[in-house]
């Protein structure tokens, strides 16, 4: 084309023909399925996981199962009980073009964005779900020992400190606690020295990896260097002599990781108020009184006791002088 | 690259610890199913005949949705059909991926997911032909609920280890299809009876080329020295163990009670007692001891920070025990100085067989062990080298 050519055509109005013209065809045929990809938190995404190990389906499949029914019945939008818990897991899901359209149709009707649609819908499949099929969304059913232990560490002890001295005594509040959230299928059974869970041992050894306990440093992933060999072998040379009670204490990490498992749903929230009302009650500052006062309360826990008969007594005396 | 494999067992001893110290290292992990535990019945029982609360817990896991009663008998005897031993096999490779996942608290939520970095497949001891077939089909079916390629443990008593025939027999028993790699491991075969026994070191041997010819990578599951120097025959990953005292690692638990007074002497590649190692090298300097003894981490850090390395690592203890005569015993922190002091010995020799032809890396070994100690320390070192070469 010359030059002068392609200026006479430039020049020439064509706004009228422009009408006339048909749509021209996509340069590239659009795909027939598209993928979205939605953020949900951990814990979302384990429950996804549980039920559709239930049910024997794959879990991708089973949560766009859930969107493609909510677009049937155009589901309203539903409040997440997620609340802000931080969304580090993600999910690709695979959608018709068709379904796709709908959603963000849907989710304009809605005025929300359509990602946050998918996952509302999501989750609220996944309770009718759990609920039909029975499975407790909690991660076991009920509050980790562990996490218990954090709760009952960031409570305030009865003269201000948060420190608990001694194994016994925290295998005895954490008894006292868990007894008192629900006593059937307890984790702690009759041992040598009354109720005794070796859940507890472990909680304690895995804050203190985590370094969230007073005088511990987290665990790392590098060889570590002449000094710090010396350090974790001096936490350990006292274990051939009689040592002290150790003292479980958070420090300034363990104390934002409890915050924030408190400030992670209501319901720990409630969990750490009722542990601290509850240590307030049950940690005595003489520790014979606390095991005294579990001995006589649950008794079913003392069958295998060794001093059984030393704590009977000890209580009668007690009962006696008042 | 560094990895760390749990147990299933020390896992469901203290799974929250074990997850946590996963968790806080940041390196890869997987987990050793130890079906095999469940072989024999004093593997699983505590002294008073009763099973293990771990084990309890693990076989709970293993035989979901099945009619197994584990823990009642040796397994061969009470799984009842192929069906399932396949879905024993679909279990435990469901456990190695989840069980970390399970057990979250809430606090951990808020932290990545741990999923192990290879899934093993269930293995037994190959005792007989019996394990051999029921080995084949635990791989298969492991290999097909994981739906991805599988590490498949060999694991051979040493009985059979001496025969090749037996070992052919148990080779053609290993799949390929479904298989990323290989773990050998030979229970109860310590580097001593390695290095005296020809027809045990020659069945290692046959099984490493063999298994190697197949072009699936091959590790060993208890790995020691001498078999971190079959690196350049076909061996390309070693797990060790975290104990210095080689005691061939059994396929049952090593039962409690006093540590004795043993240290990895790195300057001849075995663990002496704390009075040879002491005559060893207790006399020598700063540079002559990292010279011949050992120049890890640990001694080096401990020359500068003016103490001698052996002063630390051999430290002892009188323990009475009533009724019994005193013993005497490594202390606390001479135990946790040791732990350290072995695994950075370990980590030198398995970086050195990487790096260099293992002939060049004996040589240089045997001429610091001679230094160290003389001929006998040294020829066994030639001992080896001389297998090497043959083979």
């Amino acid at each position: 084309m010359t030059r002068d050519r392609r200026d006479a055509l430039l020049d020439q109005d064509w706004s009228v023909a422009w009408e006339t013209l048909p749509e021209a065809p996509p340069l590239v045929p659009r795909p027939k399925t598209a993928q979205i990809t939605l953020r949900i938190p951990t814990r979302l995404l384990a429950r996804i996981k549980a039920v559709a190990a239930a049910k024997s389906l794959p879990y991708h499949a089973l949560a766009r199962a859930w969107i493609i029914d909510a677009l049937r019945i155009s589901a309203p939008r539903v409040n997440g009980a997620m609340g802000d818990e931080p969304q580090d897991e993600q999910m690709n899901i695979k959608l018709d073009n068709e379904s796709l359209d709908n959603l963000k149709l849907r989710a304009d009707e809605l005025r929300r964005p359509y990602h946050r649609l998918a996952r509302e819908w999501i989750e609220a499949a996944l309770t009718r779900e759990e609920e039909s099929l029975g499975i407790d969304p909690s991660p076991a059913g009920r509050p980790a020992i562990k996490d218990l232990m954090v709760l009952l560490l960031h409570s305030p002890g009865r003269r201000g400190d948060d420190a608990i001295r001694g194994m016994t005594r925290l295998q005895k509040l954490l008894f006292v606690v868990e007894q008192k959230l629900a006593s059937e299928h307890s984790r702690f059974y009759a041992y040598n020295f009354g109720p005794f869970s070796e859940e507890v041992n472990d909680a304690a050894h895995a804050l203190e990896l985590a370094g969230f306990l007073r005088g511990s440093e987290a665990v790392k992933a590098e060889p570590p260097s002449f000094a710090e060999i010396i350090a974790t072998a001096e936490g350990r040379s006292g274990q051939d002599e009689e040592v002290e009670a150790q003292e479980f204490a958070l420090n300034e990490r363990g104390h934002e990781a409890a915050e924030r498992l408190r400030q992670s749903s209501r319901a720990y929230d409630q969990l750490f108020a009722y542990i601290r009302q509850l240590r307030q009650e049950w940690d005595t500052p003489s520790l014979d009184q606390l095991v005294d006062r579990v001995y006589e309360k649950w008794p079913s826990f003392t069958d295998k006791s060794l001093i059984k008969e030393k704590v009977d007594r000890r209580s009668a005396r007690r009962r006696r002088r008042s | 690259m560094d990895e760390i494999v749990v147990n299933a067992n020390q896992l469901e001893n203290s799974p929250e610890s074990t997850a946590t110290a996963v968790q806080q290292t940041t390196l890869p992990y997987s987990i050793d199913p130890v079906l095999t535990r469940f072989q024999v019945p004093e593997w699983w029982k505590n002294d008073k005949g009763d099973t293990k609360r771990n084990y309890s817990r693990l076989g709970a896991a293993y035989v979901k949705g099945t009619s197994i009663e584990i823990a009642a008998g040796p397994l061969l005897q009470t799984v009842p059909s192929d069906k399932e031993w396949a879905v024993l096999a679909a279990n435990v490779i469901e456990y190695q991926r989840n069980r970390l996942v399970q057990l979250r608290p809430q606090m951990d939520l808020f932290r990545p997911e741990l999923k192990p970095t290879r899934v093993i497949a269930p293995a037994l001891v190959a005792f007989s032909d019996a394990e051999d077939r029921i080995n084949q089909l635990l791989a298969t079916a492991g290999a097909e609920a994981a739906g991805e390629a599988i590490a498949l443990p060999i694991v051979v008593p040493a009985e059979r280890l001496r025969d090749v025939g037996e070992l052919d027999r148990i080779l053609a028993c290993a799949p390929t299809d479904g298989i990323s790699s290989y773990f050998l491991w030979t229970p109860r075969v310590t580097e001593e009876l390695l290095l005296n026994d020809r027809a045990l070191l020659g069945g290692v041997l046959h099984l490493v080329s063999r298994l190697a010819e197949r072009g699936i990578p091959v590790g060993h599951m208890h790995a020691t020295y001498v078999i971190a120097a079959l690196h350049d025959l076909g061996i390309s990953a070693v797990i060790h163990h975290m104990g210095w005292v080689d005691k061939g690692e059994a396929a049952d638990e090593n039962r409690g009670g006093l540590r004795s007074c043993q240290t990895y002497a790195t300057g001849v590649r075995r663990c002496v007692r704390f009075d040879t190692a002491r005559a060893l090298g207790r006399s020598l300097d700063a540079a002559a001891y990292m010279q011949r003894f050992c120049n890890c981490t640990f001694c080096t850090g401990s020359f500068d920070a003016g103490q001698h390395p052996l002063d630390l690592l051999l430290e002892d203890r009188i323990v009475h025990i009533r009724n019994r005569p005193d013993r005497l015993t490594p202390t606390s922190r001479a135990v946790a100085l040791n732990t350290w002091h072995y695994l950075l010995s370990r980590r030198q020799e398995v970086e050195a067989f990487s790096a260099q032809p293992a002939v060049d890396v004996l040589a240089a070994d045997i001429d610091r062990a001679a230094a160290l100690a003389g001929g006998r320390e040294s020829d066994r070192l030639r001992r080896l080298a001389a297998e090497l070469h043959t083979a």
